[in-house]
């Protein structure tokens, strides 16, 4: 009987563990070619080649993608924003709040907006946007951001390229970011192309 | 200083009636001196050489990293602040790198890099400010302070190891508390590194502070720069309902805190009592051209009642027409229906104030667009896009009122 009750113990134990490592450690999965549901859901994605998802999330109903790791190569995905929520998800109000969506916000706004939560979040400064204009997210239409931002203690220039648009009132998110030295050209076309053909859901 | 200095005029009513408050300094009648300085002095031993060429090696990509601001009259501006500070032979002697950076901070590499944020360009007020700040960091070069600080660290890290492994063999040889007292030197040890480096930053502030008794410069102004900090921590802490920081010096703390800095300093430059200038004016001239992209990266940081503050303290001799346009920046930001509507009477003062950038009209605009009086918005969102055709968004502020 003693016996029985250890090996439960230890059962208990071992899966605890499992279960709880799973929560605890990050970790990547392989994207396929193929219709991938990103966000728990929010978007409908095609990629046009293999990438990586890094299981830790920026946002509430988002994910990251790298081909490279993601100093070298990044796609973020944010989904179905709510009024009254960030961009990025807020990992400390006191310290570090971040600007919220709000529903009477002009499509500039949303660009300042995204603005200021990439630079908090990633503590960029000199951000600076060098063409903000029209542009569809998958059919709806939105706004296209590019622009250039700098890191501390980073040689490189870095260069972004953010599509977003508002639908049922929520608001959606896809951004790029490489650094300007090879990186961001060889992926760029990839990611206007997965911008291009989203389904926002 | 309005929340903090009839506390601190309290505390220095006390320290001045307690014997037990001395201070290191100059209370004596003998004339004030600085240490010798030796010109070109080159590392002496491995430890230090090594330093060095570590630094060296940095300051080759750092002098071209896009992070540093490369604006030559800004950087001699500077340069020549220091110079005053800490006299021509001395400040020969650094290389001044101004960071893009939004965070209060300057640093001094052994070598002589100097790096100097744009976030503390916009904290200080006048020249005998920066030169306080200047100074403390020139102090730490001149007592070679991250030489002696490494050797600290290394000592306690070795003291550490070693204690590791005499626990080991205590406990090895059946003793119960080889572990116990480990962790209680371990703590000790650490804490004494701590106390070690905040001893340094108080040096280098009373040496700071006799350098800017020796300089044009009036030694009181030192204590004005935290005390304005904490008045600054004590806007953001009560928007973002948190307690107040750099009040109390922790045991693990790097730096003694903002409020015992302007303690000790305020009461050096009682005793010093020299009559130095401040030179408000000049400094506001000097970096005036460069508040508009200072403040854009402070705008970023979603910290309204903090960049009020600064603004409203860069404004106090009055309101520019660049302050104005950047009042109106801050309000429209955060975005509050009531926001929006002081956000358009500041960019509409800035405009009668002479400021000539088609950005105000973009602000206000927006402003007067998101807030109901669309036909007013889109009349100024006309003005912008007809001031400044090739502006990134021109496209889009077409198509947001309705040409395209």
């Amino acid at each position: 009987m003693s016996l029985s009750i250890t090996k439960v113990a230890i059962a208990a134990t071992v899966s605890l563990l499992l279960f709880s490592s799973h929560a605890a450690f990050a970790g990547w999965k392989h994207i396929k070619v193929e219709n991938n549901e990103v966000g728990k859901g929010g978007m409908t994605v095609l990629p046009l080649s293999e990438w990586n998802r890094w299981s830790k999330r920026e946002a509430k109903r988002g994910e990251s993608w790298t081909k490279n790791g993601f100093p070298l190569n990044r796609i973020d995905f944010f989904t179905q924003i709510e009024a009254g929520e960030s961009i990025y998800k807020e990992r400390s109000k006191k310290h570090q709040p971040l600007p919220k969506f709000q529903s009477d916000m002009l499509l500039p706004d949303l660009a300042e907006l995204f603005k200021a939560n990439f630079s908090i979040v990633n503590d960029a400064t000199g951000f600076e946007v060098m063409k903000l204009e029209p542009a569809k997210l998958g059919s709806v239409p939105g706004l296209k951001v590019s622009y250039t931002y700098l890191n501390p203690n980073d040689p490189l220039t870095r260069l972004g390229e953010a599509r977003m648009a508002v639908h049922d009132e929520r608001l959606y998110v896809i951004n790029y970011t490489a650094p300007e030295l090879h990186y961001f050209d060889e992926s760029i076309s990839e990611a206007r192309a997965i911008m291009d053909t989203v389904t926002l859901n | 200083m309005r929340y903090y200095g009839p506390i601190l005029k309290f505390l220095g009513l006390i320290a001045s009636l307690s014997s037990a408050c001395v201070l290191p300094a100059y209370a004596s009648d003998a004339p004030l001196t600085l240490p010798p300085f030796e010109h070109a002095y080159e590392p002496r031993d491995l430890d230090e050489r090594g330093l060095w060429q570590k630094w060296d090696e940095y300051e080759k990509a750092f002098a071209r990293s896009p992070v540093v601001y490369h604006e030559p009259d800004l950087v001699n501006y500077i340069k020549g602040v220091l110079c005053e500070t800490v006299g021509p032979d001395r400040c020969g002697a650094t290389r001044i790198y101004i960071v893009r950076d939004t965070n209060f901070n300057a640093s001094m590499a052994p070598n002589g890099i100097m790096s100097v944020n744009t976030g503390l360009l916009l904290r200080v007020k006048n020249e005998a400010e920066l030169a306080s700040v200047l100074g403390h960091e020139f102090a730490h070069f001149e007592q070679r302070h991250s030489l002696n600080g490494f050797k600290k660290r290394r000592r306690g890290s070795d003291l550490v190891s070693w204690m590791t492994i005499a626990a080991g063999v205590s406990v090895a040889a059946g003793g119960s508390t080889g572990y116990q007292h480990h962790r209680d030197y371990r703590t000790s040890i650490y804490g004494d590194v701590y106390r070690y480096a905040r001893d340094q930053e108080r040096e280098s502030d009373i040496l700071s502070a006799q350098y800017l008794v020796l300089s044009p410069y009036s030694s009181g102004a030192a204590a004005h720069v935290w005390l304005r900090l904490l008045d600054e921590d004590a806007e953001q802490a009560r928007e973002r309902k948190r307690s107040r920081r750099r009040q109390w010096t922790g045991w693990a703390d790097s730096h003694p805190s903002s409020f015992e800095r302007a303690d000790y300093l305020s009461r050096l430059a009682d005793e010093a009592n020299d009559e130095g200038v401040y030179r408000t004016s000049e400094y506001l001239e000097a970096i005036g051209p460069y508040l508009p992209e200072f403040f854009d990266d402070q705008l970023q940081r979603n910290d309204f009642s903090a960049t009020k503050f600064l603004l409203e303290q860069i404004a106090q001799d009055g309101w520019t027409a660049d302050l104005l346009f950047l009042q109106g920046e801050l309000y429209r930001k955060r975005g509050n229906p009531r926001d929006l509507v002081t956000a358009a009477t500041a960019y509409l003062n800035a405009i009668e104030a002479g400021y000539e950038n088609a950005n105000a009209w973009r602000g206000l605009g927006l402003s007067q667009m998101r807030s109901g009086t669309q036909a007013e918005g889109r009349q100024a969102l006309k003005t912008y896009i007809r001031m400044a055709p090739d502006a990134p968004d021109a496209s889009m502020m077409s198509l947001l009122i309705g040409e395209e």
